[in-house]
């Protein structure tokens, strides 16, 4: 456990340099950072817990088997190239899409805490273009670098009311701030007879705040099939200028959240796992963003689990997923979609009564982003680190 | 087992970590930033941020110079150099040791350059005793002396009423068919009015260099009084002693008077153009940036990217024209109330002044000149509470005492009016990221 917490603090402190990368951060409230951990992200899960005991924001129903105080972080690398039309280059960061606390309440309840990541707004860009001035066609570059995204700190709690009936409810908020800077430059290197024409910059800033609430419901109808659901809502999201930024006060409406998922076991060692997450990315109140909004944006995947073997102190499982999904927020006017191939397992370290105390979980991803021309690879890395104290 | 493991997870660590050092995208070609803040480019009329202009003289001397201007009617420009000459030497070492002088007379050696004769002939010059007390430091072309407990004009303006002491032709500047601006000339001085100069000091004593040519104009950069003299202890021996000047200064005709209407920048004694000016509240973009038709920027919402302020040049009077380039700063005025004795800021823009080429107050008349003013006029919103701060300005040559040139521009009335121009880049406000 001491060990875990070396490791946290570690990652934690990294988090100031580790920024996400895609270019599409630049669209709408940037790229939708699912709070899934790495058995999820192996199995093509939507957020709702398998078989594996983990800590999910909006999802407390997933910690009730733990057996002691747990705690989990999710580190995510990822890394890739995209490409638009002539235009390719590469991407790279970490995020951390989650991090939690699970508190057991007896032996039929849990209490939890998570702190997560929702939209990344980290991206660059910029753009060359002339401006007819002085008499002189003058190259300038316009560059807009974003940096920071919208996150919610949500305390769950789960009960149990019956051995196969579990309910679970979360509330929390959203919280967040994004930083916008913006330069003009003027090129006047191939024209030395203009001099002194001085850079424009404008930089603000915005912090975000907003309630979200959100419940889940687990049914194992039969001992071999699990059925999950949750549903989240959110507030109004106020965006309010910070730092002396001009400008008012304005919400956005974020959609209703629907999740469905569902795991069988069809063999001693071996289960499968579906889910379905649904939303309506349209009307959020706000017609700047509405006017990037993708619409009705449905996710869903597809997983194995098979239990290999036993590693170390436990059972290690194999994983191998595929998830298919819509961006909430269009690139260039084009809806994004994202698909996606993993594989994953997980170790773990110490256990107590057939449950894990301490485990890693990892999951590889290779994907794509696509939208019309644009086409952007990655591969995502998904490691979980929990540990829960004897 | 645990070891293996250990070997494979190490990697997925460092892999970890490894990606912590971020690489954002930047497609630099793509049209991924949705806001477009507007970079106009205004021309403001010398109306909107001129609030007073004034041409203010009287800075230093001609005998600051370091030497004199002589002409007759050069284009209607006439000047003449007063000079006198230091103490002659009582005694001179020669072989034997010390000895004493005896004066027998002399003659004046005038050096010349920048010679310009309309004729192509030999020129005319005569020195002239002058017959009053003088002022190097405040003399013109009507008054002798300016000081402060003292105003004593010449009897005759321009010291007419100089006595001649001698006269001669200067034509070493004219060599075969070539015509040199450099020449020389010897003009023997009668051995009273040597001894006289020799004799007591006295403020009335010195010399008027003037040119009896039309059309000619040309610069003394040196004068010696050379003495014939014999040692004491050596009489069959006659020496030339070189007596140098003590006291320069030359006066023209017509005097400078203030410019009405115009700017005027150098000279000397030297003027300097005063501008005060603020930054319109408002400005006006074209058709081209504001759709279907005209519209008003607030300037204080927007970023000043480049302030000049244009002025055009005029040609300059005869006489005053500059014959190299002239190189003119801008100052920022420290205490107004104070002018004209105010002091000034550090150059803005170019430390050294933008240099000026001479034609451009000649035939070359009506040229643009630029000068940065970006320094002196940004301003950042936050600080500004809506009001532009006024600001003053001095116009004045770099090279200010060192020269008799000066640089002249159009004023209010004239066609190429001074004008303000700003580049501005107005945000695009947004409410969001």
């Amino acid at each position: 456990m001491r060990l875990f917490w070396i490791v946290c603090i570690l990652l934690i402190a990294n988090t100031q340099s580790s920024r996400a990368q895609s270019l599409l951060g630049s669209s709408g409230l940037g790229m939708k950072l699912d709070p899934i951990d790495a058995t999820q992200r192996a199995l093509g899960g939507v957020g709702l817990a398998g078989r594996t005991p983990t800590i999910l924001p909006g999802n407390p129903t997933a910690s009730l088997d733990f057996l002691a105080s747990t705690a989990s972080v999710t580190l995510q690398p990822m890394w890739g190239n995209y490409k638009l039309e002539s235009d390719e280059g590469e991407f790279s960061g970490t995020r951390f899409p989650v991090m939690g606390l699970a508190y057991p309440l007896g032996t039929s309840g849990v209490a939890t805490l998570t702190l997560n990541s929702f939209f990344d707004q980290n991206s660059s860009a910029a753009v060359r273009d002339t401006l007819q001035l002085l008499g002189s066609d003058i190259p300038i570059t316009d560059r807009s670098d974003l940096l920071g995204g919208l996150s919610a700190l949500q305390l769950g709690w789960a009960q149990r009311l019956s051995p196969s009936i579990a309910v679970g409810a979360s509330a929390g908020v959203y919280t967040g701030s994004v930083r916008r800077n913006f330069s003009r430059k003027f090129d006047l290197d191939s024209l030395p007879t203009l001099d002194g024409i001085q850079d424009y910059s404008d930089n603000r800033a915005w912090g975000y705040s907003g309630p979200l609430v959100s419940v889940n419901l687990s049914w194992d109808p039969y001992p071999s099939l699990y059925l999950g659901g949750s549903l989240q809502w959110s507030g109004d999201i106020a965006l309010s200028p910070m730092e002396g930024s001009i400008g008012k006060k304005e919400v956005i409406r974020l959609p209703l959240e629907l999740k469905v998922a569902s795991n069988w076991i069809i063999d001693p060692g071996l289960s499968v796992s579906v889910g379905f997450a649904s939303s309506n990315w349209s009307d959020l109140g706000y017609a700047e963003i509405d006017a990037l909004a993708a619409g009705r944006t449905n996710s869903y995947g597809i997983g194995l689990e098979w239990e290999a073997t036993r590693f170390w102190s436990g059972i290690l499982p194999l994983r191998i997923g595929f998830r298919k999904s819509t961006m909430p927020f269009q690139f260039k006017g084009q809806v994004v979609r994202e698909r996606n191939m993993s594989l994953g397992f997980s170790v773990v370290l110490a256990e107590a009564l057939e449950l894990p105390l301490a485990a890693i979980d990892v999951a590889m991803e290779v994907g794509k982003h696509s939208a019309s021309d644009f086409e952007e690879n990655f591969n995502r890395l998904t490691v979980t680190l929990r540990a829960g104290s004897r | 087992m645990k070891s293996q493991f250990l070997r494979v997870l190490s990697p997925l660590g460092f892999l970890c970590l490894a990606n912590c050092s971020e690489n954002v995208a930047t497609a630099p070609d793509l049209d991924l930033i949705d806001i477009k803040p507007r970079t106009i480019e205004v021309l403001v009329p010398f109306e909107d941020f001129v609030q007073e202009l004034e041409i203010v003289g009287g800075y230093g001397s001609p005998s600051d110079l370091g030497f004199g201007v002589v002409a007759k009617d050069f284009g209607g420009f006439s000047a003449k150099t007063v000079l006198r000459f230091g103490s002659y030497p009582e005694s001179i070492e020669l072989a034997g040791g010390a000895s004493g002088l005896k004066v027998l007379g002399g003659r004046v050696v005038l050096a010349f350059d920048s010679i310009q004769d309309q004729t192509g002939e030999a020129i005319s010059l005569e020195i002239l005793a002058t017959q009053q007390a003088w002022d190097p430091k405040t003399l013109n072309w009507k008054v002798a002396v300016d000081t402060v407990n003292d105003k004593t004009s010449w009897v005759q303006s321009g010291a007419e009423s100089s006595v001649l002491v001698g006269s001669g032709e200067l034509d070493s500047h004219l060599v075969g068919d070539s015509v040199t601006s450099f020449a020389s000339i010897s003009i023997d001085v009668d051995s009273a009015t040597v001894a006289e100069w020799g004799g007591v000091r006295s403020s009335s004593q010195g010399i008027v260099v003037i040119s009896k040519d039309s059309g000619t104009r040309m610069n003394l950069w040196n004068a010696n009084l050379v003495l014939k003299a014999v040692p004491l202890n050596n009489p069959d021996t006659i020496l030339e002693i070189p007596v140098p000047v003590s006291e320069l200064s030359f006066m023209v005709d017509p005097t400078p008077t203030i410019p009405e209407g115009w700017l005027r920048v150098g000279g000397l004694p030297a003027w300097r153009s005063v501008i005060t000016m603020k930054l319109p509240e408002r400005v006006r973009g074209s058709v081209e940036i504001c759709g279907s038709s005209s519209c008003l920027f607030d300037v204080s919402k927007s970023q000043l990217n480049q302030a000049e302020l244009l002025l055009t040049t005029r040609e300059t009077e005869a006489g005053f024209k500059p014959a190299t380039p002239l190189a003119i700063q801008v100052r920022s005025v420290l205490s107004p109330s104070s002018l004209p004795k105010s002091p000034l800021g550090d150059p803005i823009g170019l430390y050294q002044g933008l240099l000026i080429k001479p034609e451009s107050f000649g035939n070359s008349e009506g040229e643009q000149i630029v000068f940065p003013l970006t320094d002196l006029l940004g301003f950042s919103e936050k600080d500004l509470s809506g009001v532009f701060p006024t600001k003053t300005i001095a116009l004045l040559s770099s090279d200010e005492g060192n020269t008799l040139e000066f640089a002249s521009f159009q004023g209010a009335g004239d066609p190429g009016f001074p004008v303000l121009r700003l580049i501005l880049t107005i945000p695009e406000f947004r409410g969001s990221p």
